[in-house]
């Protein structure tokens, strides 16, 4: 699939959200990168950017990821979350799954980011 | 003279993100013991002088600590600190409400040095993972009294830096606030600043 798309990366770590895009630039040099720091940001972008696909990180201050993509939901129900946590817990990954939301676990690599990038493009 | 290190906000951002991801994991672990869900805050991290953690966790308070030495490309003084009653409410929870108290008492050390051992393992981990360095990790030690006493039995010496890190732990309805400190020396923390500064130069 060569369709440019929009990605907006969530995520209060700048190193992160510069680690993701990285990858994401080098796999997908035509999609569009939108980058927030925070869960209220990421819903004031969202509305004003036509987005495609959703990385959330889970731990956040202030609203975590799984907090946002509800919101996010709401007005998106076609876009696709996918939800990037250390945290593998069982209750974590069954919360995503409700929520329809593929669970990605950090460390961010290549590898990790891969998978996020295979899921939308399912 | 002021020995207090400079990491940029990037290299800060990436150390505590580091600490996030070995956290994280470790709660993963904690979360199967404890047989539920493990919230965690995102964690806050800071560099204290050893006076400055005694002033901070406060000079008469009875803490429960495990530490583990790290060796490797620099070497380190690992430790996961308790307020002491945080820590028998954590060993209530891995070790069933059923116990009494005496029970509860008597298990601490074993018990805490586990979970200190996975807390400590993760992060160091995570730090190795990350930042393409492996080190050796010795036992953990439990150690119960002052942030005073805990500090001097690892014979800090002056020039000493402490790597401090908060981190909330929710366990069911109990707020838990851990820490994790890494004490060392100056040439240590330059050797982790500099491998900091190389990794992030290779994704900025």
């Amino acid at each position: 699939m060569t369709a440019t798309r929009t990605i907006q990366i969530i995520d209060d770590s700048k190193v992160s959200r510069m680690m993701i895009k990285a990858v994401i630039k080098d796999l997908k040099p035509d999609w569009s990168v939108v980058e927030s720091g925070n869960a209220d940001e990421a819903i004031k972008q969202a509305s004003q950017h036509s987005i495609d696909y959703f990385s959330v990180d889970l731990n956040m201050p202030g609203k975590d990821g799984l907090e946002l993509i509800t919101i996010l939901k709401q007005s998106l129900p076609q876009a696709k979350f996918a939800l990037l946590t250390a945290n593998i817990q069982e209750q974590t990954h069954k919360s995503a799954n409700e929520l329809g939301a593929a669970c990605i676990n950090k460390p961010i690599t290549e590898d990790s980011i891969s998978k996020m990038l295979e899921y939308f493009d399912e | 003279m002021n020995n207090t290190p400079s990491l940029s906000e990037l290299e800060s951002d990436y150390l505590s993100e580091i600490f996030n991801i070995g956290v994280g994991n470790a709660a993963s672990s904690l979360s199967q013991m404890v047989k539920q869900e493990i919230k965690l805050s995102v964690p806050e991290l800071s560099f204290l002088s050893s006076t400055d953690l005694v002033d901070l966790l406060g000079c008469t308070n009875l803490l429960s600590s495990v530490s583990q030495k790290m060796d490797g490309p620099f070497s380190a003084q690992s430790m996961l600190l308790f307020p002491d009653a945080d820590s028998l409410e954590i060993v209530r929870k891995l070790l069933g409400e059923n116990l009494s108290d005496e029970g509860i008492a008597e298990l601490q050390n074993e018990a805490m040095s586990e979970i200190g051992n996975i807390v400590l393992n993760a992060c160091i981990g995570s730090l190795s993972q990350s930042l393409d360095l492996n080190f050796q990790i010795d036992l953990p030690e439990f150690n119960r009294s002052t942030p005073d006493n805990i500090l001097k039995s690892k014979h800090l010496d002056k020039e000493s830096l402490i790597l401090f890190i908060r981190i909330e732990l929710t366990l069911s309805e109990s707020k838990i606030t851990g820490y994790l400190a890494f004490l060392m020396g100056f040439e240590s923390f330059s050797i982790l600043h500099d491998q900091l500064k190389t990794k992030l130069s290779q994704f900025s």
